[in-house]
């Protein structure tokens, strides 16, 4: 009887976003492309992903225009706090990450989503070499 | 002022062709400049001690010496090779000043004080002079390096205020790596600001008006309120929009700066500034 080796596919975006997702304090986690095609996504309830990167895109693009203007290099990191919100957009290579934690997650957070960019860019480099840079 | 990484390395490899052709080139302190620009600041001393061991004479690389120690936060040792600049090539006005930057940090206010006078009446529009003597003016302004001891000490003692917006804004400006301090009222109106980049304080506060104004559209889309905090980093620089019920707040920095020592320093000057 023939046997075939199925390999296990794993999914390290999805894994970086559950890395995160364990982190006290993160609400949201999703990783879509430079279109704003949702790669993956660790979600509540309360927001869509659908939404929300179409929108991060427009805050960058929007936010690059006026950078631009003062003759400043592209946005590669955004961090914005609200009342109760603490939402970091971050390039990473032709993808953005973006993290929704309550405002109070305490700023060992900045580690984490550190750990989970050089998780997403080592499955990106060994998978997609020539997206990475 | 704005760092143009591209023009740096531009400049580094120009400078470093001349030094390989002719290692005795004098180019060696403009290398060395441009690395410490770059931050490598490592290697703008090798460059520069190498340099002066070929021409102990050359005061212009005492001058970068003295700002590669000032980077490292080494203020004896800069102002030893300062003193060396001096010697051998005698005062300019940009020597003045950096002996005056020294002299405060060293804490020895009075006589940086007395240098800054006298560059100011020959200058009096020179905003850098003006913001350096409104740092040591008065006993309620300090420079960054004890702001935080004389806060715990003095706040809570007088239980008033002790700073004016502009005051504030030009202790923050002192800080170390920041660029530029403006406060834009939320009509975009300028209200205060001290900024020595590429665009002018009124350029700066637009601009920063407007990344705010689109990122609180953008957020207001979702639900998720309005930002009262926002910080851009690029990989040059970073900017920190602080969104004050009265004012915005923006705060241009270098992209070395150390955030979370500048949040803490600009939070305790905020807690004793008087915003009416």
């Amino acid at each position: 009887m023939l046997t075939t080796k199925t390999e296990k596919k794993v999914n390290k975006f999805q894994n970086a976003l559950e890395y995160l997702g364990e982190y006290q304090g993160v609400k949201e986690a999703l990783i879509f492309d430079h279109e704003g095609l949702v790669i993956g996504t660790l979600t509540g309830k309360s927001l869509d992903a659908e939404a929300l990167s179409p929108l991060s895109l427009l805050i960058i693009e929007q936010t690059n225009a006026v950078l631009k203007r003062m003759n400043e290099a592209p946005v590669h990191t955004m961090a914005l706090k609200t009342k109760d919100s603490w939402i970091t957009i971050e390039r990473v290579d032709d993808l953005v990450l973006m993290v929704i934690a309550n405002l109070h997650t305490d700023e060992l957070l900045k580690v984490r989503i550190g750990q989970a960019i050089d998780m997403i860019k080592s499955y990106m480099k060994e998978n997609y070499p020539l997206l990475t840079r | 002022m704005n760092v143009d990484y591209e023009e740096l390395d531009d400049r580094i490899a120009k400078c470093q062709k001349i030094l390989d052709d002719d290692p005795n080139s004098q180019i060696f302190a403009a290398l060395a400049e441009a690395f410490r620009k770059k931050g490598l600041v490592d290697k703008a001393m090798d460059v520069c001690q190498k340099g002066l061991d070929i021409h102990p004479e050359y005061a212009s690389a005492y001058v970068v010496l003295t700002k590669i120690f000032m980077d490292q936060g080494n203020f004896n040792e800069a102002n030893r090779q300062l003193q060396r600049a001096i010697e051998t090539g005698g005062r300019t006005r940009a020597v003045d000043m950096l002996q005056s930057e020294i002299l405060i940090k060293l804490g020895n206010k009075e006589k940086a004080r007395v240098i800054l006078d006298k560059l100011l009446k020959t200058d009096p529009m020179n905003e850098s002079v003006k913001t350096m003597l409104v740092s040591i003016d008065k006993d309620s302004v300090q420079m960054p390096a004890d702001l935080d001891f004389k806060f715990e000490r003095k706040a809570p003692e007088t239980g008033k205020r002790s700073y004016t917006l502009s005051n504030a804004l030009s202790i923050i400006k002192v800080l170390p790596r920041v660029l530029g301090v403006v406060a834009v009222g939320h009509d975009g109106i300028i209200i205060e600001g001290h900024f020595d980049g590429m665009l002018s304080k009124d350029e700066l506060g637009a601009l920063a008006s407007g990344a705010y104004d689109s990122v609180a559209q953008g957020i207001a889309k979702i639900n998720l309120g309005k930002p009262h905090e926002i910080l851009i980093e690029t990989l040059q620089s970073k900017l920190w929009i602080y969104n004050h019920p009265k004012m915005l707040i923006v705060i241009s920095a270098r992209d070395d700066v150390n955030l979370g020592s500048l949040k803490l320093k600009v939070s305790e000057i905020f807690k004793v500034t008087d915003f009416s």
